[in-house]
């Protein structure tokens, strides 16, 4: 397997490497990967050569401990059957056949290597990178839902139950349950490679064993609400119930493990981590009677990875291919705005106007779809508001108007990411145009803004129309949310010229973990004196002026920037 | 050296190729030829083992592929008709790479120089694969396929995207190999490569051969005598098109 080593290793040293390569990119690392380091590594480290004495207990503090456990591992178990369940779910199934690359299929296997090993090392190594992920997940949702419990733990002087080593049972019982995971998983995907309908089936045995957790689980529940005791108390009853305690030892085993420094050792802990180990070795003796369909297996999910890869890389191009072959199948119609195709822009517009035309032409169908869900979702709700919020009907609604809008703002952000990231394949034709750099970028970002400014103004003309005391307010927030939009729309734009190559684990992790903080940081002048002007209670004009102002000045300031990093974008860098 | 005898594979109902049999001795290059979607592609991989076929028997240099699959590997080289190789390696990695899973780093470290040298990547040899043209990718392909002492090279559409000096230096290369012994088999859709470079050819179409032999032998057959092998083929597809038009399957299976 030394080639397989050698292979894994210089890819992630070269990504690594790359990533150093460029200045901005190896702060951005740094920072990632330091982040990381600092939030887990820590963790674990200051268990081992920390201070061991917990803080003390607050005296007026009154907790039972083992009430505080139970909750979080049945926070945990509920974690990890999440993780169960989503194992199987069909997009995360179909995606563990992306461990197979086109390159494997040229130079990998054609090779006198045991077919067997070479399968089993893919699947294991590249697997191993997906499993990391999830458990950081795991850890983060942990953290956010868990945050009270984990408080109180530690407010409360609880001896620690097992020495320092006892740690690493959750990594291992984590790891022989993503693996076993994995082999059965892959173990079906082969066997429905012949035989597609076989993932119904286990999606069927699946959602029946879920669905019979979840009834058991309510009934628990209910019992504990209908003698007026506390329905967490319940469940935690319920999850101790000897019966579903047996049936979800294979889940109740990471969870007692990930408390195991207060809980000690459980039976679960030993019985599951054996349930975990025999799924392993079962599945891999089940995948050895498949050795030669391996190769053919994992051929066809590379190709089908290299389509969804080349489709995420762009998105844009994938769905205008879709959309054509169904407009020419005569399945849709393409969405024909005269006014559009008969405007004749010149210089920088010019793009403006082909981005529109192309946009309006492969999406416009969905964006008249969204105008109209949207405008009855919002229509409805703030007629609800109306009819049934009674007196405090005027704040009530400014609320809901304010939630909804987020929410449209903050999908349409995330989605026109694909649309920034489309850029990327125009480079090559825009570039050589005597166009300036900054007034290119602004275009780029432009059409989403306009799409979402449609969207949103028959909104806001509905709720003038329904509270029409509220006028000023609904200007307030429509201009409000279009300004924000700019500066965040460019800030994601920078970070696209930066990580263009989505097929770089390095560049990958970028963009996925800095979007949302980049969107922070993009629109945060303008959050600041948002903040500001309410708690100061300044008149709402001024609050609008100032707000729009601080946007402006971040636009021309990511202007630059994104202008900057236009120009001297390399694809290959 | 390579033998196919009554191949057949499926996918999804579809017979992509379609009881194939055919020989490779040592010492001679052979054309495999037809239009898209005629089964060249699904060919080339089930004798490298990278397809399962439904039935037939592959044998290479004796070795079954099903069972022997290592033994016969180890006497085979591959061309991609897409190099893809793996982007985040450099070169000289990627080819030490394959030498590697050869077993064979001794011929990589004598011969890695010459390579480098023959198919002009010696300016790149530290560069990573993601940084070369679609050609040059196409020359590194075709370098991997010489880190090992094969004796049976499967090209499919080895010459697509090399330029000319590079296509030349291939077809030495193959022209070599023929003449120490191995066995080449080419899958291209370049009919004037085929006519000067091959020994014989066999002409497949719809998943099956429709005919086999050299130059002279296919322009005896289709009545065509002193005329090019593109006009040869082009008769003979089109006749057997008008003969049974069968499905045709244009995107090809690509498997």
């Amino acid at each position: 397997m030394k080639p397989l080593w050698f292979l894994t290793t210089r890819v992630l040293v070269n990504s690594l490497k790359r990533a150093f390569g460029n200045p901005l990119r190896a702060i951005l690392t740094l920072l990632v990967l330091g982040f990381f380091f600092l939030t887990f590594a820590g963790n674990v480290l200051s268990m081992f050569f920390g201070d061991s004495k917990p803080p003390p207990m607050p005296a007026n503090m009154m907790l039972d401990p083992r009430l505080i456990v139970d909750k979080l591992i049945g926070l945990m178990t509920l974690l990890h059957l999440a993780l169960v369940a989503a194992a199987f779910f069909p997009s995360t199934a179909k995606s563990y056949a992306g461990f197979f690359l086109e390159p494997d299929v040229n130079y990998l296997f054609p090779t006198p290597l045991k077919r067997f090993k070479v399968f089993r090392f893919l699947v294991l190594a590249r697997g191993m990178f997906g499993s990391l992920m999830l458990m950081l997940l795991i850890v983060f949702y942990y953290a956010v839902f868990g945050r009270r419990s984990l408080m109180q733990l530690s407010a409360l002087n609880i001896e620690p139950q097992v020495g320092p080593w006892g740690l690493m049972t959750y990594p291992l019982i984590y790891s022989l349950m993503t693996m076993g995971l994995l082999f059965v998983s892959v173990n079906i995907g082969i066997r429905a490679y012949h035989n597609p309908a076989l993932w119904k089936r286990v999606w069927l045995v699946l959602g029946v064993g879920l669905g019979g957790v979840a009834v058991a689980m309510a009934f628990f529940g209910l019992q504990a609400a209908q003698k007026g005791e506390s329905v967490v108390d319940g469940l935690i009853a319920g999850m101790n119930h000897p019966v579903l305690y047996a049936l979800l030892i294979p889940l109740r085993a990471p969870a007692d493990a990930a408390m195991i420094v207060y809980n000690g050792w459980s039976a679960a802990v030993v019985l599951g981590a054996v349930f975990w180990l025999g799924v392993l070795v079962a599945a891999n003796r089940a995948l050895k009677t498949q050795d030669v369909w391996l190769y053919e297996y994992a051929g066809a999910s590379a190709q089908k990875r290299a389509r969804a890869v080349s489709a995420q890389q762009n998105p844009l191009q994938a769905m205008m291919d879709r959309v054509a072959e169904d407009a020419q199948k005569g399945k849709i119609k393409t969405l024909r705005v005269p006014f559009l195709e008969r405007w004749r822009p010149t210089g920088v517009w010019a793009l403006f106007w082909r981005d529109l035309l192309i946009g309006w032409r492969l999406g416009g169908m969905t964006n008249l779809i969204m105008l109209t869900v949207i405008l009855l979702l919002g229509a409805g709700a703030l007629m609800a508001v109306k009819i049934w919020g009674g007196q405090k009907a005027d704040k009530l609604v400014v609320v809901v108007a304010g939630l909804s809008q987020y929410i449209i703002a903050l999908l349409f952000i995330v989605g026109s990411l694909y649309g920034i990231m489309d850029i990327l394949k125009r480079m090559d034709f825009q570039k050589p145009m005597p166009l300036p750099a900054s007034h290119v970028v602004l275009i780029e970002v432009l059409p989403t803004i306009l799409t979402l400014a449609l969207l949103l103004i028959p909104l806001t003309l509905i709720s003038i129309a329904l509270f029409p005391q509220n006028a000023g307010l609904w200007l307030y927030l429509l201009f409000i949310e279009l300004s924000f939009m700019l500066p965040i729309s460019l800030g994601l734009l920078i970070l696209v010229l930066m990580n263009p190559d989505q097929t770089d684990y390095t560049q990958r992790l970028l963009l996925g973990v800095l979007m949302f903080p980049i969107i922070f940081l993009c629109g945060a002048p303008g959050l600041i004196l948002l903040g500001l002007s309410f708690y100061f209670k300044v008149p709402l004009v001024i609050n609008a002026i100032l707000v729009l102002g601080a946007n402006a000045m971040a636009t021309v300031f990511l202007t630059t920037v994104a202008a900057n990093r236009y120009e001297s974008f390399n694809p290959l860098d | 050296m390579l033998e196919v005898k009554n191949l057949i594979k499926s996918f999804k109902g579809f017979r992509a190729v379609d009881d194939v049999s055919f020989r490779v001795e040592a010492g001679e290059i052979v054309g495999l030829l037809g239009p898209n979607g005629a089964g060249k592609t699904t060919t080339v991989k089930c004798i490298c083992g990278i397809l399962n076929p439904d039935s037939g028997i592959i044998h290479v240099g004796g070795y079954d592929i099903q069972s022997q699959d290592r033994e016969a590997k180890q006497l085979m080289a591959f061309i991609p008709e897409m190099p893809n190789p793996y982007e985040l390696l450099t070169v000289r990695e990627h080819i030490q790479f394959v030498a590697m899973c050869y077993d064979t780093l001794p011929v990589f470290e004598e011969h890695i120089e010459t390579l480098l040298n023959r198919y002009e990547l010696k300016s790149k040899e530290n560069a990573l694969v993601a940084t070369l043209s679609k050609g040059m990718k196409q020359k590194l392909a075709v370098a991997c396929a010489f880190v090992h002492n094969a004796k049976l090279f499967l090209c499919d559409e080895p010459m697509m995207g090399i330029d000319p000096k590079g296509q030349h230096e291939l077809k030495t290369e193959l022209q070599l190999m023929r003449d120490e012994g191995a066995a080449v088999l080419v899958s291209t859709h370049q009919l004037d490569t085929a006519e000067r470079l091959c020994d014989r050819v066999i002409i497949m179409q719809s998943g099956r051969i429709r005919a086999e032999g050299t130059l002279e032998e296919l322009q005896a057959q289709s009545a065509m005598t002193g005329r090019t092998l593109e006009e040869v083929f082009l008769r003979m597809t089109e006749e057997a098109e008008r003969e049974a038009p069968m499905v045709s399957n244009d995107s090809g299976t690509g498997q």
